[in-house]
Order: C-alpha cells, then sequence, then structure tokens
C-alpha cells in the first residue's frame, strides 16, 4: 500500500525533514521510499536565517547633516560639544569670583557672573568621569554657557571648533548608562556630548527633539 | 505707572548680612532679634553635631547652632569677630554662629534671582535666593526652612 502523499502546505522546512521521516518509516512498511525535498519557502529564509535589523540610533535634535562642534579639554581628556548647545563661551581668570553654596553637590563650583548674570558652575570633569583628575579647579580657565539655563561647563582649554557631518560620528544607540553620551567621534575618537542631558536633574526629555537617523 | 503701585509691586525688603568663610549671607531682618558677641555657651551631651550648646539671654535658655557645620563648611574656632546671631523662626528662638556680620542691605524683590536647585539637595530648602550686591553675590537665607521639622523637635528637647 503506497502512502498517503503530503499535500502542498506552509510548514517550515523542519517540519517537512519531520514528515519525510515519518513517510520513510511508513514507506519501510510499504517498501516505497521517497527522496527528501528540502523546501525552503521564502518566509521561512527572512525569518530563520535573517537577524532582526537594529532601531536606527535616535539623534539629537542638533545632530543636523552638518553641524559645528567645539573640542575642549578637562584634565586629560578632549571632549567635544555641539555648538548648538553652546551660546557663548566666558573666560575665567583669577579675578573670576565664584561664589560657593552650602550643601550643592561636588560637581556643582558655584556661581559667577558674566557681563552681569548669575551663571551655575558646573565641574564637566566630575560629571564626565565620577573623578576629578590632577589639575585642580584653579586651572579652569573657561566656561562654556549653555543654551539650556544658567548652567556654564568649566574647562581647562578651547582646543577648536570644527564642522562635522553625521557620518563622522558613531552615534550611540543605547543610552541607559552616560546619557550625555550623544556618540564618538570617529576621528579624533571622543566622545560628543549631549549637553542638554550633562547637568544631572535637569534634562527635560520632552524638551528635547529627537530624530532617527537613516541606514 | 504710580510710585505707590509700583512700590507695592516690587516691595523692598532689609537684610541682616554675616559672614561664613569667603562668602556674603543675608538674613531677614524681621526675624533677627539682635546680635551677641560671643559669650559662655554650655555644651548639651548627646545634641546633634551641628548645635554648639546653650546659652542663657536674660533668663531664657538659646540653643546655638554651628552655622558652618549646618551649611556643610570647614569648622573654625570663634574669633574676636564671632557672632551670635538671635533670630525667631516660626515662633522658635535660636541663636547661629557666623564668623562675623557686616551690614543690612535693602534689597528690592526683582533684585533677587531664584536660588540654583538641583535634584533634592537639603540646601534646596533653605536658600531662598541670590543677589549681586557692591560686585558680590549674597546669599539669602530663608530662615522658616533653615531647621526641619526633625531638627525643631530635637531642639524642643534642651
Amino acid at each position: 500500500m503506497r502512502a498517503d502523499s503530503l499535500g502542498q502546505s506552509t510548514i517550515g522546512w523542519q517540519d517537512q525533514v519531520l514528515s519525510f521521516y515519518l513517510r520513510s518509516l511508513l514507506n519501510q512498511t510499504y517498501g516505497q521510499p521517497e527522496p527528501l525535498v528540502a523546501e525552503r519557502t521564502e518566509q521561512d529564509s527572512i525569518t530563520t536565517f535573517q537577524p532582526a535589523q537594529a532601531a536606527p540610533p535616535a539623534l539629537p535634535g542638533w545632530a543636523q547633516p552638518e553641524f559645528q562642534v567645539v573640542y575642549f579639554r578637562v584634565g586629560h581628556m578632549v571632549v567635544a560639544a555641539p555648538l548648538a548647545g553652546v551660546r557663548r563661551i566666558e573666560r575665567l581668570n583669577d579675578s573670576s569670583r565664584v561664589t560657593v553654596l552650602p550643601g550643592k553637590p561636588d560637581w556643582f563650583l558655584g556661581l559667577v557672573r558674566f557681563q552681569g548674570e548669575i551663571i551655575q558652575l558646573a565641574d564637566t570633569e566630575l560629571l564626565i568621569s565620577g573623578k576629578s583628575s590632577t589639575s585642580t579647579r584653579s586651572s579652569y580657565r573657561h566656561a562654556l554657557l549653555l543654551d539650556e539655563g544658567r548652567w556654564g561647563l568649566v574647562c581647562d582649554e578651547i582646543v577648536d571648533m570644527v564642522r562635522l557631518r553625521e557620518s563622522d560620528v558613531r552615534w550611540r544607540v543605547n543610552q541607559s548608562k552616560r546619557v550625555w553620551a550623544a556618540g564618538t567621534v570617529i576621528n579624533r575618537l571622543c566622545v560628543l556630548m549631549d549637553p542638554d542631558r550633562l547637568i544631572p536633574g535637569t534634562q527635560s526629555n520632552d524638551k528635547r527633539i529627537w530624530r532617527h537617523r537613516r541606514p | 505707572m504710580s510710585e505707590a503701585l509700583e512700590k507695592r509691586s516690587d516691595p523692598v525688603n532689609q537684610w541682616v548680612t554675616f559672614r561664613l568663610g569667603e562668602e556674603t549671607y543675608g538674613i531677614n531682618v524681621m526675624q533677627v532679634q539682635e546680635v551677641l558677641r560671643i559669650t559662655e555657651i554650655a555644651p548639651v551631651p548627646g545634641a546633634p553635631d551641628y548645635v554648639v550648646g546653650i546659652i542663657n539671654l536674660r533668663g531664657n535658655v538659646v540653643t546655638v547652632i554651628d552655622t558652618r557645620k549646618r551649611f556643610g563648611l570647614f569648622p573654625k574656632e570663634p574669633d574676636d569677630a564671632s557672632r551670635i546671631v538671635i533670630i525667631e523662626a516660626e515662633d522658635q528662638v535660636i541663636g547661629i554662629l557666623v564668623d562675623s556680620v557686616a551690614e543690612v542691605v535693602e534689597l528690592r524683590a526683582s533684585e533677587i534671582e531664584s536660588a540654583p536647585s538641583v535634584g533634592n539637595e537639603e540646601s534646596a530648602r533653605y536658600i531662598q535666593g541670590v543677589t549681586s550686591h557692591n560686585g558680590e553675590l549674597l546669599i539669602l537665607v530663608d530662615l522658616n526652612r533653615f531647621l526641619s521639622d526633625e531638627d525643631k523637635a530635637e531642639l524642643d528637647l534642651f
């Protein structure tokens, strides 16, 4: 007695192998071996062999196809920040009077007046690396005044200002940690920060404009 | 705008200023009862570390607080310039030990900027604002929030 042939179906190729085996068992009983026909449907190929496509990284609103950055040094590190988030850079010198407020976190250096405006100074190195390097607070020579709020990020030296393309940066996808790090500038291997996300307790995700990078 | 209306919308208050280290602080003059030179302060065993001790002020026991410790500053031995400022905050009279008392300044409400607040740190509670005065920044303290409810409860036991 001939085994019943299987009809056309949408089952996967693994199931077809199993079916062939079972048919073989049946054919052993009935004496009718059948060749294995590997039928991989297009659907099987996609679901079994192609990895899921990673979601493109979400970029900050300032990450236009071309954008300007300022490189600055804090301690031994060189960091990049988008100029779009910096409204001006002020010089700190020995006569700059920093008023220390009680009970503030270590990274909160104090208040300073620039052109009649009271600015809150943040220790950039401490915020980025969690510790201070050999440079002391007296070595801070500049403050990058941010667009958002009255914040100024202190640094030792302004290194350079350049124009970057979106493709010059390896953008971070997973930002569960170090939310302030937007990516890495490839040819300089330095961190590109998102200034709006550096100061703890001041981020407002609702106000930021995110756009997805096209793969 | 008439002058009277302008005064009402931008009131002027007087602030007693004192020094702690390199910084100058201000407290509302209406809450200052008097300013004393350093006198004998009796320590209180088991008191919080920011409590210097107690003094006898015309028959009343007044607790003296070390403002430096309260603000997390390095301690300093009192000297001839040190003063005890007797203040009243929410029906509680206490003395605050400061490095020196400076002057009384008049400030318009519009001259005071809001205090920077980051997270939930304690100072966000009692720093009322900041203002520029004579080229320096003045830190204004809200005495009503200087002590927490827990602090007040502990001071009540003396």
